[in-house]
């Protein structure tokens, strides 16, 4: 009798547990829908923007920074119809240009319960929607089962480090922390060498047309004849078909990256409004379905909460001409656009005038799935999650809190993937 | 639970999974037929030695060593004592250790500043981040008992580290890397006693040390607190140490983590909780006087008197998992004698060779081979061999489904041993220069010589699946595009370099070694492909193989130069799915 391979064996596991793969089915996948999360790492204080709470006694909000003989620097509570946040048009005026524009593209999340006060534990939570890193981040998800109906040869970009993606490494690739990706894609670009390398400077052998087309087709059946030479090995499935699926898509990037790399090498690349406008690009040319961008700015305010007004503004206004690029290229309604921070800050203000960390924070989708001009979930006045009916995101007793994974399960299936492979049959957030 | 009745248990759950695993039969070691095992299949054994060389060593094995487990298969166990002996054994384990502390953040770096002004970027970082590192590589290297990490009265310190640090015994004169005693009467307790840990793992605000304390439970034990929910509700102010400190003695849901993890962290309040860059340069700027002074170098971090500002605070008192403990030294030894640390220890070595996730480690081979690490004296290099020639890491297959399981998959070439085995091979190490002029003309500002396989600010270590211990903690072995890029333009730039100096230049051959690298006959060309592909692969090609290089060398435009399409051969060569997967 032939040995079980471990392809057999977990899938009787798996099915004896009543599981399906771990993979995302893009039944209902809007065609051509792409994906944009951008992260503001460290942890933002909501009751800056997203969560109002000018009248609790219990948190200490952006009213505690106006300057008394400034008369603009004024907090406020201003509503787009269903949408009531705070602003300040002195010091984050970019917050009330957006809305303006684009309250109707806006849901804010609210009450979201992330699970642990640590950045890392937080992080891992707020993107799989699971406590593991070893899970896929919703980015790598929706690109991977974009990739299954449609031809992506980077499905998942992550150009600002923060991803995970578990099992969809093959199809995810990171732009690299001076967005050294471009050296890779476009191998004609110098590289000077350190004075005792023995050479002066790469590329010492870039091969191109018909050359590299015939070392990379011998790789490529070097691989397949591992691959079916590895057929029955416990555990070679999943890696070889990554190792064959990798090559191809490195093959296709080679051949399609060029531009791309063109791009990336300008400094702004690095800056929000360079990373989003190189995500427009990237998901423009058809190389990537899904983008991650890393908002920058250190947001970890421990010491001087000040510092979140300035965050708030330049996040918003990269976030404003984004949606007006996807707008004025048509692309706004399949683009999904998904904000996050991995905690918020706690609700009073410590001994240095900074916020450490809060397990409760908010979240926006823009664009795309979201119906807009509307607010989910929702907090006391202690900043703490209040229980929501996750069908409609109103508050209600007999409901639940909402936490990081009904979250994630609800961001999937809002993009038309199938998330039981992760989720199972966990409540999701109706967005 | 103590150790003995952890060890019974141990013994017992083995003793009942001892069916599916064949006892060894003494009479077989030592004879060239390897022992007829009922359950698995054995890897053939070029695979076996391909995969054990690639796992302690991160490279291949040469063409000779494969010949050697060919003839005579039993002589693998013995191969595989030797390459142990190699510093390449002693890199992979410090690869695993750089993970599990998370050592090697590219944030990790005090301004160059005093001392330090024309110091790089990277050296800065290597005398920070590689100190702890360097105290694991010195056990290994030295075979003492793998304990020594927590129970060191010594660390190991370069020029720049004993620069940033006072009170040690750095020797200016002596050599560039010494092995130093501190001279402020710290407790011996190896990592845990280094400044460089506590300099990566800085204690920020109201945290108290506790995020140092998961890093140690995490690390050292495979306990991370981190893993677990925490439920927290408004009627606790985070931002007030008084009702955390409240929370966390009087609270259910936070007394179950704080009552371990607090008292850890108790110890680590002698370790000054973080030098700032902005505030090291407001210091340096004004001078280096009070208030400033402790904010220049060399720092000064431990000072005991620090824990004066937890007990004004009424937090939990020192101790080790509800022993009483009187300093790192003491937690350093309870470490030592923790079974939790043997077991740690063990699962984290079976990860990170055979990669498969921590989580995942079986228990069953796992459990039997701590308790040969422990009566062997904590020896990594035992443990290490035992594991690579494990017979479920020397399985192709296995009828048993319970085994088969278990056996651990492809494993998929890591950064740093992608650029060992291409290093070995052809002698060629990917390096860039990425300083700007001012750099170049005032020697400061540097960020210094680039390895692009190990480096994650202009190299390609994270992008590869490295990790750098601050937004990649985990390695990604999955091959992925961006990878195999990389494995494309290493490919080329070693061809590009050994065709130049082998062919060009003559140099030492090793890539050509006994090959006519000018002939254009078929049949000579086909020798000479034959002979190159052992020397890369350590394998003759079978002939279908042969065929498709010979297509590959005849269908490049070589216009008359043959050496062309040596280069390009060679790139697909070093490409090969042999030198990526194992």
């Amino acid at each position: 009798m032939a040995a079980p391979t471990r392809r057999e064996l977990l899938l009787g596991a798996a099915a004896a547990a009543g599981l399906g793969l771990p993979r995302g089915a893009a039944a209902a996948l809007p065609p051509g829908h792409r994906l944009i999360v951008v992260t503001a790492t460290g942890g933002w204080d909501v009751s800056y923007v997203l969560d109002p709470k000018p009248s609790s006694e219990h948190v200490d909000g952006p009213e505690l920074d106006e300057d008394v003989d400034d008369a603009d620097d004024r907090e406020a509570l201003q509503s787009w119809g269903d949408l009531t946040l705070t602003t300040n048009a002195s010091r984050r005026p970019a917050v009330t240009r957006f809305f303006d524009s684009w309250a109707d593209q806006s849901t804010v999340v609210r009450g979201l319960w992330v699970g642990s006060i640590a950045h890392d534990a937080c992080r891992i939570r707020m993107l799989t929607g699971t406590v593991t890193e070893r899970s896929p981040d919703v980015a790598a998800v929706f690109g991977d089962a974009a990739a299954q109906s449609r031809d992506v040869p980077l499905p998942t970009l992550d150009l600002g480090g923060v991803g995970y993606a578990g099992p969809f490494a093959a199809s995810n690739g990171r732009l690299g922390r001076n967005r050294q990706l471009r050296f890779l894609l476009d191998r004609s670009l110098p590289l000077e060498a350190p004075a005792n390398a023995g050479y002066a400077r790469s590329p010492q052998y870039a091969p191109a047309g018909d050359d590299l087309t015939a070392i990379q087709r011998w790789v490529a059946d070097r691989d397949r004849a591992m691959q079916a030479a590895w057929a029955d090995r416990p555990g070679a499935e999943g890696r070889m078909d990554a190792l064959v699926a990798a090559r191809a898509r490195a093959a296709r990037l080679r051949t399609e990256g060029t531009d791309l790399a063109a791009a990336m090498a300008s400094p702004t690349a690095a800056t929000l409004r360079g990373q989003l406008d190189l995500a427009v690009d990237v998901l423009d040319a058809g190389l990537s379905a899904a983008v991650l961008v890393d908002s920058g700015g250190f947001w970890d305010t421990h010491t001087d909460n000040t510092q979140q007004h300035a965050l708030w503004n330049d996040l918003f206004r990269g976030l404003d001409a984004l949606l007006t690029r996807l707008q004025d290229d048509g692309t706004l309604a399949t683009t999904t656009v998904l904000v996050t921070s991995e905690m918020t800050r706690t609700p009073k203000r410590n001994g240095e005038g900074g916020k450490d960390h809060w397990p409760v924070t908010s979240a926006m989708v823009l664009g795309g799935i979201g119906a807009g001009g509307r607010v989910l979930g929702a907090t006391n006045d202690r900043l703490d999650a209040v229980a929501i009916d996750l069908a409609t995101g109103a508050a209600d007793p007999k409901g639940t809190v909402l936490r990081y994974d009904h979250f994630a399960a609800g961001v999937l299936e809002a993009l038309g993937v199938d998330a039981t492979a992760w989720f199972g049959a966990l409540p999701r957030l109706a967005l | 639970m103590n150790r003995a009745a952890w060890l019974a248990l141990a013994m017992a759950s083995c003793a009942v999974a001892t069916d599916d695993v064949p006892a060894t039969d003494d009479t077989d070691r030592g004879d060239d037929t390897p022992t007829v095992d009922p359950v698995r299949t054995p890897l053939d054994p070029t695979a076996q030695a391909r995969r054990v060389s690639m796992m302690l060593r991160g490279r291949p094995p040469t063409a000779d060593e494969v010949a050697e487990v060919v003839d005579h298969p039993a002589s693998l166990q013995g191969l595989a004592e030797t390459w142990v002996q190699d510093e390449a054994f002693v890199e992979t384990v410090v690869d695993l250790w750089a993970t599990s502390l998370r050592m090697r953040s590219p944030d990790l770096v005090y301004p160059p500043l005093g001392p330090l002004l024309t110091r790089s970027t990277q050296t800065i970082h290597r005398a920070l981040a590689e100190e702890p590192l360097r105290i694991v590589a010195e056990v290994v290297r030295s075979d003492q008992p793998f304990s020594t990490i927590v129970t060191a009265d010594w660390t190991v310190l370069d020029a720049t580290g004993a620069d940033i640090w006072k009170a040690h015994t750095y020797d200016p004169e002596g050599d560039a890397i010494q092995v130093v005693s501190w001279t402020d009467e710290r407790p011996a307790a190896g990592i845990l006693s280094t400044n460089g840990l506590w300099a990566r793992h800085a204690s920020m605000g109201a945290n108290h040390h506790r995020g140092r304390a998961n890093v140690v439970a995490d690390a050292l034990l495979c306990e991370d607190f981190l893993a677990r929910d925490v439920p927290i509700s408004g009627d606790v102010d985070l931002s007030d140490d008084e009702a955390v400190g409240e929370a966390v003695t009087t609270d259910p849901d936070c007394v179950s983590c704080h009552q371990a993890l607090d008292p850890l962290a108790a110890h680590l309040w002698d370790w000054h909780p973080e030098y700032t860059p902005g505030a090291v340069g407001v210091a340096f700027l004004t001078g280096c006087t009070t208030p400033f002074f402790e904010l220049c170098y060399p720092f000064d971090p431990y000072r005991p008197e620090y824990a004066l500002g937890r007990t004004l605070l009424f937090l939990r008192p020192p101790g080790y998992y509800g022993h009483t403990t009187k300093d790192v030294g003491d937690v350093g030894q309870a470490i030592a004698d923790d079974p939790r640390f043997a077991s740690c220890t063990v699962r984290r070595l079976w990860s990170h060779l055979t990669q498969t996730p921590l989580a995942d480690v079986p228990f069953e081979p796992t459990a039997r081979l701590q308790q040969a690490f422990v009566d062997g004296g904590m020896s990594l290099r035992d443990l290490a061999v035992d594991i690579a020639t494990h017979p479920d890491v020397l399985a192709a297959t296995a009828d048993d489904a319970e085994v088969a399981l278990r056996l651990p998959g492809p494993m998929i070439v890591r950064p740093d041993a992608h650029a060992r085995t291409v290093e070995a091979l052809t002698g060629f190490r990917w390096r860039a220069d990425v300083d700007e002029l001012v750099c170049k003309l005032s020697g400061i500002g540097c960020y210094g010589p680039v390895d692009l396989a190990l480096d994650d600010t202009h190299g390609f270590r994270t992008m590869t699946g490295g990790v750098d211990g601050v937004r990649v903690t985990r390695p990604t072995l999955d091959p992925t595009p961006v990878k195999l890029l990389f494995a494309a333009a290493l490919a080329e730039e070693a061809a590009g370099w050994v065709v130049r100096t082998e062919l060009v230049q003559a140099a030492p051959r090793r890539v050509f070694d006994g090959v006519d690298d000018l002939a254009t006959d078929e049949a000579d060309v086909r020798a000479a492909l034959a002979r190159v592909h052992v020397n890369v692969l350590q394998r003759a090609p079978t002939d279908d193989e042969l065929d498709a290089l010979w297509a590959l060398w005849s269908a490049i435009d070589t216009d008359g130069a043959p050496r062309a399409a040596w280069r390009a051969t060679l790139t697909a060569l070093l490409q090969a799915p042999d030198l990526v997967v194992y």
